[in-house]
């Protein structure tokens, strides 16, 4: 029986396979013991020599030794593929390491706003219609109901175009100062069912600082019906702001004044940044002043050839870049003419 | 416009906190714009718009808050002066008037014997909260009534005019007068002036000379309450640079009725605070505005506010607001409106006095029916899906000034006739509408070149030539990719293939086939090509010149830049697609190698193969190019592979060697080009 010393083979089958550290080894373990000349191979060729009721026995050990090689060597096996794969991943690749990726670029955020706005309002049946930014000064002014003597028309507030280029019998030519004109082209060209939003580019001669730009972006919109109501003016404003600014969004009308409608409202939303606490950015007021609206005054409907007691109709104006500032908290309005990619591609 | 708590309650019983008028202030169109408690009173600062001379005033801020919370006005705290024609001395005095149009009323008073000497406690006091120092009692007098009534007025030393009469007139080239606040103006004839019989004695409006100041000497004074005309002041304002708490409410507009109001109430304190006897009460000849009125229709109210508001609670609020209901017939209030509200003109004003002090927070929100839209707007669908394709291209969007500098273009060489000037331009840095991108394009690469290997940008917004504006899109690089390999670094440096793949790309989305490159030369680029499109030339691509990269500072060289119009793009956009059936049987290749003369263009090959108009030949695709060795100098090689197909069988052998040859004839031909 000495032979057959299965504590022994047990011991030595421990010490040498958590000795084994490659993939070679563990291929000489196996021929060790389950080679053609290996140990069970071995054992098993001594058998005959014993009586049938001890062959019973030995065989069930020398089956359950094989079976506990086996399953060491999946076990190793699978042990040490796994080190090998960790191995050659650091080999090939260190994630520190930039990705390779198709360049993208990124849409201006004044342009995106736009887009967010106007869809807003095309959801609601608006339709999106641009006019030119050098424009005369009937429909930059007088259409609009806004005095010959307004100081708007100054050319403190409104860049001209220099006259000698302009034949003598034409009206003077100036940039837009606003996106208001859109409304006087709209209405002269076209009879009312009207719902219209018009983005685009105005100037005004401010000298540029943090809050201050010679040019900037509007989005005007209007609506002529005949029977438009102040208060569809508030819903489709309400509208509008809790689908860019929250559905939390609070908001406030108070009356104003522009020479184009009346009634007037500027019209403010509760903070973004404190939701009306008071902070910084809202001057401790909790309320952020957004946009102008107002129903549209009757002298403009007289203006483009509309019978005032026919139609009614409702108008609002807004700064973009002002909108982009208050959503994203940024404070210098030249970073959105600096193009600096650092910053558009923030948003 | 500042006032304070205290002051407003002369004249208004007020029974909410400070805070609580603010918002309601506010909520009335009277924005509040700062709060602040001082000493034992409240400073309000209020943002008063420009149709509301009358707020200007204590008083008209007064009826505001009566209108607002209820409460009645108490406007005969104002003790207006009585008093007789008869004059103790017969002083005699003129006023000469130049223009009725620069100044249609002018009131002197001529007063003796008055104390000055500094003002009672509580009148510095409110003067100094709302901002306006104290200087003696009869200045501060002037001030006071200015702040309480809104109508501005001056007061002069007598003594110190020269002759018996004053003339509102227009200087004269080369008169000087130096102000109260000790500065000194040319003066000519576009400004106002109220001189005696020898020199300017004040800027009408503005500001009052130093020479005939009211200082503690002082014992006879001419006290001023006149209208000049808005316009005038406002021109005045901006020529000269100066502006005052006068000068802003006759820029606004005065009421003409309230002048010689204002002007006893003055006298009345004068006589009161400083002692003094009238002597002498003078008024040029003017008409009073009379009262207009405007017809209301409360439905029509109610129709237009999308509420309907009771025809009671309409006339309470017009009267509260100062406003007369004359009659109230067939359902219609004739108003008479007060001489202070020239804003109101028509019935739409009065619907918006009622809407503002009903409170606009009181109006629901409801949404009108909106006619659905027919027509989509294609040339915006069109321009977002442009910058579609250049995102994804790696390309960012910048939007640069449209206004830029004359040196730019000069810089750039182009020509100046058609350019648009700006009559009055912020500076020479913005005097020019831009008749092309690059400029700004090129200010946004060189920002941006400074910390990245590579740039890539693009602008889509209008350019002005001869008063056309035009949409346009610029797109400029330069600069390289860099990526990694397991190799180690790679560069892909920026080529002209760049801009050509995007144009391209752009071109074929917008369903336009037909689209070539032309040679041509333009004065800012190195070299470049013009991009047509059925022989109309619509933009260009090509590398920028050294110098005019070196004029806007960007520090890598081979800048590639290209423009296109879009509006004319526009023209040719199609976007209707057709479906072609897969290839059903085999597609037949065939690869040439060849070598042709450098300046011999691969375009020209390929259009010439297309007009030869083979029938098989299905694409042509370039699959390799390669200038070097073995390749001799001044000749490239490329490799072309064809694409033959049928669409009614499969193709035998002969028939595709058959129409292969001759491709080959042809650029051997007509390009004599070598076979390898």
């Amino acid at each position: 029986m000495s032979d057959f010393n299965f504590d022994a083979i047990e011991k030595n089958l421990e010490e040498e396979y958590k000795a084994i550290d490659s993939l070679d080894a563990l291929e000489g373990f196996r021929l060790r013991y389950l080679g053609r000349k290996g140990i069970i191979a071995q054992l098993t060729s001594a058998l005959p020599n014993f009586s049938l009721e001890e062959r019973k026995v030995l065989g069930r050990r020398i089956n359950s030794l094989k079976e506990k090689i086996e399953d060491f060597l999946k076990a190793k096996e699978a042990e040490l593929k796994e080190a090998l794969r960790l191995e050659k991943a650091k080999a090939v690749f260190d994630p520190g390491l930039p990705g390779i990726v198709q360049l993208r670029g990124y849409l201006h955020p004044i342009t995106k706003m736009i887009e967010e706005i106007c869809d807003v309002f095309v959801r609601m049946g608006f339709s999106v219609v641009e006019g030119p930014e050098i424009e005369t000064e009937y429909n930059n002014f007088t259409g609009l109901n806004i005095a010959l003597e307004h100081p708007s028309r100054d050319v403190f507030d409104t860049f001209y175009i220099k006259s000698h280029i302009l034949n003598s019998k034409s009206e003077k030519l100036l940039l837009r100062s606003h996106t208001s004109p859109v409304q006087v082209r709209v209405m002269k060209a076209k009879k009312p069912p009207l719902a219209v939003v018009v983005p685009g580019k105005v100037y005004r001669p401010d000298a540029v600082d943090a809050s201050h730009s010679f040019m900037f972006h509007q989005i005007e919109g209007f609506l002529v019906d005949k029977k438009v109501r102040f208060s569809d003016l508030k819903g489709v404003l309400y509208h509008f702001a809790k689908n860019i600014f929250g559905q939390k969004i609070k908001m406030r009308f108070r009356p104003h004044y522009f020479p184009f409608t009346e009634p007037s409202a500027e019209v403010d939303i509760s903070c973004i940044i404190c939701q009306g606490r008071g902070c910084s950015v809202c001057s401790q007021k909790g309320w952020l002043e957004i946009l102008g609206c107002g129903m549209i005054h009757p002298q403009v409907f007289r203006n483009v050839g509309y019978e005032p007691s026919e139609v009614k109709g409702f108008a609002f104006g807004m700064g973009v870049e002002r909108i982009v500032m208050l959503k994203y908290g940024i404070n210098d309005i030249r970073l959105f003419f600096e193009n600096d990619l650092r910053f558009l591609e923030q948003f | 416009m500042k006032f304070t708590f205290n002051w407003l309650k002369d004249f208004v019983e007020i029974k909410i906190s400070p805070e609580a008028l603010a918002d309601k202030l506010t909520q009335a169109g009277l924005e509040v714009t700062s709060l602040e408690k001082k000493n034992s009173d409240w400073v309000f600062e209020i943002e008063v718009t420009s149709n509301r001379p009358d707020l200007l005033s204590v008083l008209g801020i007064a009826r505001e808050v009566s209108a607002i919370t209820g409460q009645k006005l108490i406007a005969d705290r104002i003790e207006r002066l009585a008093y007789s024609k008869n004059f103790l001395s017969n002083k005699k005095f003129k006023i000469n008037i130049e223009s009725k149009k620069d100044c249609p009323l002018y009131t002197a008073k001529i007063i003796y014997g008055v104390k000055v000497g500094p003002s009672e406690d509580w009148l510095k006091e409110r003067l100094e909260l709302v901002g306006c120092r104290s200087v003696n009692n009869i200045v501060d007098i002037t001030n006071y009534v200015l702040f309480t009534l809104g109508q501005p007025l001056h007061a002069f030393d007598l003594d110190k005019l020269k002759g018996d009469s004053i003339s509102v007139r227009r200087a004269e080239e080369n008169e000087v007068i130096t102000t109260l606040d000790g500065e000194t103006f040319n003066l000519n004839k576009d400004i106002l002036v109220i001189a005696d019989s020898q020199r300017p004695i004040a800027i009408a409006g503005i500001m009052g000379g130093k020479d005939t100041e009211v200082d503690i000497d002082t014992k006879n004074i001419l006290l001023e309450s006149a209208k000049f005309n808005p316009l005038l002041i406002r021109r005045m304002r901006q020529k000269l640079g100066l502006t005052s708490e006068s000068q802003y409410r006759f820029e606004r507009d005065v009421d003409i009725n309230n002048v010689s109001f204002a002007s006893d109430y003055a006298v009345n304190l004068i006589k009161k605070l400083s002692k003094g006897t009238l002597i002498l009460s003078k008024t040029t000849p003017y008409k009073p505005i009379r009262e207009k009125t405007v017809i209301l229709n409360p439905e029509r109210t109610s129709e237009i506010l999308g509420v309907s508001i009771d025809k009671d609670k309409i006339k309470k609020i017009l009267s509260s607001l100062g406003f007369k209901i004359k009659q109230s017939r067939r359902n219609k209030l004739k108003v008479e409106v007060p001489s202070f509200r020239k804003d109101i003109k028509e019935e739409i004003d009065l619907v918006e006095e009622i809407a503002r002090i009903w409170g606009y927070d009181r109006f629901p929100s409801t949404l009108p029916y909106i006619m659905p839209s027919s027509s989509a707007n294609l040339e915006r669908k069109i321009i977002s899906k442009i910058k579609d394709i250049l995102i994804n291209q790696g390309f960012s969007e910048t939007i640069n000034y449209s206004l830029i500098s004359f040196k730019t273009l000069e810089n750039l060489k182009i020509e100046k006739e058609k350019i648009i000037l700006l009559e009055n331009p912020l500076s020479t840095e913005q005097e020019v509408l831009r008749p092309l991108l690059l400029p700004g394009l090129l200010s946004s690469l060189s920002r941006n070149i400074r910390y990245q290997e590579g740039s890539c940008l693009f602008e889509i917004g209008k350019v002005f030539t001869n008063l056309k504006e035009v949409n346009f899109l610029g797109i400029a690089l330069c600069g390289k990719k860099v990526f990694f390999k397991d190799s180690g670094k790679i560069e892909d440096n920026f080529t002209i293939l760049h801009l050509k793949g995007v144009l391209e790309l752009i071109l074929k989305d917008m369903g336009i086939k037909n689209f070539d490159f032309i040679l041509e030369s333009k004065s800012y680029l190195e070299y470049s090509f013009g991009i047509a499109v059925k022989e109309e030339k619509l933009g260009y691509l090509g590398k920028l010149e050294g110098e005019v990269a070196d004029y806007f500072d960007i520090n890598k060289k081979d800048v590639f830049v290209a423009e296109l119009n879009l509006d004319a793009l526009l023209n040719f956009v199609d976007l209707n697609k057709s479906y072609k059936p897969l290839p059903i049987y085999p597609v037949v290749r065939r690869d040439i190698s060849l070598v042709i003369k450098e300046e011999i263009l691969l375009k020209d090959i390929l259009k010439s193969i297309e007009l030869a108009g083979f029938k098989l030949l299905k694409e042509i695709k370039v699959i390799d190019f390669y200038k070097g060795i073995p390749i001799p100098s001044g000749f490239k090689g490329i490799t072309l592979s064809c694409f033959y197909y049928s669409d009614t069988h499969t193709l035998t052998d002969e028939e595709v060697n058959s129409e292969h040859n001759s491709l080959c004839n042809l650029l051997k031909k007509d390009f004599s080009v070598q076979f390898r």
